[in-house]
């Protein structure tokens, strides 16, 4: 434009703290030796890309540390990112700190938050805007998955996580993505998701789905390695009545396993040889 | 308020410099700040976009247009969950064809997306300013911010050990 500014430096604060938050985190912390105007800058960024391709040759998990510390100014106001992809393959050794940056960033003005390597356990998770949550090679415990204290959560994705608990709970979750992740609990996975409206369940045990009266599309693939049945039978094969079977005895003898399926438009089922859904014509029919 | 077709609401978009773009309402409301000023019942006539020319305009409603949730020809709204994955890639490559601009309306660009508070468009415009700063050094993003020093020596030495681990 004839005569516009095209000088960075000239657009206003609020939007000069996004562009930079594009900036890697180490060099968006440099900014502060460039002038007074940016010593705390690089403090209000919206967006922070954390990768140990970045990190590794630069800073220690003490200098990890210090920079969340400083970013996330404890005491002070609420985390003002909006936006955290933080991946800590290797960057930290305290697990309980990323924990705590994680539920911090959280508090705050967060909507979207992209998490692998770290551990996650109780209480939930408690976020007013989060809107999407991907994790990536996590270790979930507890009622972390009970997403009751994040009501904006629209999107959750879940690959290669270990998950010791039995339960995943939201009112807001609108698409599922669960691929590769393994359950570790006494008794078969649960999901109570009524608002959901695409799924994707690929390589895990197949979890018992609640009521999902919106589904459009579901893709469920269960995992090849697990035997998932309950071998009470008289030939150690699945019974198909116990409450492993059946669920927690509200669903008496329907197929509860696919049952919160039956809304769906677009279904596809794709098993294993040997892999026997039981009831699948009553399904079907709906 | 104009209306095209049945359940498509149109909305007229007008630039400073009087020119006028009638738009489905839906392609509108993918700015947030449009987006209240029609739930809020302020956009019964055209709506005056102010600082954003018609040049800049006209490329954020193409934006708009292309990451509009798009309806299918059968009428049904296609979820852009059916096929995220193709889908996203279209975008992306659609994006960076649209983003290959100068300087200088790139940053009018920025601007327009954040007065009107378009989320992707912003992340676009502010992810290719900074992929323009070649390799990241100190020197290289001083010219860039177009910033001169104001800092006593000593006071850059304090700045440089609170976070030294930047510097290294």
């Amino acid at each position: 434009m004839p005569g516009g500014e095209d000088r960075i430096s000239a657009l206003p604060d609020g939007v000069l703290q996004h562009v930079l938050g594009f900036l890697p985190a180490h060099d968006a912390v440099q900014t502060s030796v460039l002038a007074g105007r940016w010593r705390h800058a690089w403090r209000s960024i919206r967006r922070l890309h954390l990768s140990p391709e970045d990190w590794w040759d630069r800073g220690s998990p003490e200098h990890l540390k210090n920079f969340f510390d400083a970013l996330l100014s404890p005491g002070g106001h609420d985390s003002i990112l909006e936006e955290a992809k933080l991946d800590f393959d290797g960057l930290v050794e305290d697990c309980a700190h990323a924990e705590v940056w994680i539920r911090r960033i959280l508090s705050g003005q967060a909507q979207v938050l992209d998490v692998s390597f770290a551990t996650l356990e109780n209480p939930p998770l408690v976020s007013r805007h989060l809107r999407k949550l991907e994790l990536t090679e996590m270790i979930l415990e507890g009622d972390v998955l009970d997403f009751a204290s994040c009501p904006a959560l629209e999107d959750l994705k879940m690959a290669d996580c270990r998950l010791y608990l039995d339960k995943i709970s939201s009112q807001s979750v609108k698409r599922l993505n669960i691929d590769s992740c393994y359950f570790f609990c006494d008794c078969r996975p649960s999901i109570s998701i009524p608002s959901l409206l695409w799924l994707l369940l690929d390589s895990c045990i197949v979890p018992f789905l609640g009521s999902m009266p919106s589904l459009e599309t579901a893709f469920v693939k269960p995992a090849a390695y697990s035997r998932d049945c309950c071998i009470r039978g008289a030939f150690k094969e699945c019974c198909g009545i116990c409450a492993e079977c059946t669920g927690d005895g509200d669903h008496g003898s329907r197929c509860v396993l696919l049952g919160g399926l039956a809304s769906a438009i677009h279904l596809e089922l794709v098993a294993e040889p040997g892999m026997v859904f039981l009831e699948l014509p009553s399904l079907l029919s709906v | 308020m104009a209306t095209r077709e049945a359940g498509k609401k149109m909305i007229m978009l007008k630039s400073p410099d009087g020119m006028e773009f009638e738009v489905e309402e839906a392609v509108a409301m993918e700015s947030q700040t449009i987006r209240k000023m029609i739930e809020d019942d302020c956009a019964d006539t055209a709506i005056l976009i102010p600082n954003i020319n018609s040049k800049i305009l006209s490329r954020v409603i193409e934006y708009c247009n292309k990451h509009v949730p798009t309806t299918g020809a059968t009428g049904a709204a296609a979820s852009d969950t059916v096929a995220p994955a193709a889908l996203a890639e279209d975008l992306k490559i659609w994006d960076a064809e649209f983003i290959k601009v100068n300087r200088a309306t790139r940053f009018n660009l920025i601007q327009a997306a954040s007065y009107l508070n378009i989320k992707g468009l912003l992340d676009l415009t502010s992810q290719t300013t900074i992929d323009t700063i070649s390799d990241n050094s100190l020197e290289e993003i001083r010219s860039f911010l177009s910033t001169k020093n104001d800092y006593l020596p000593e006071e850059e030495q304090t700045i440089r050990r609170e976070n030294q681990w930047a510097f290294q």
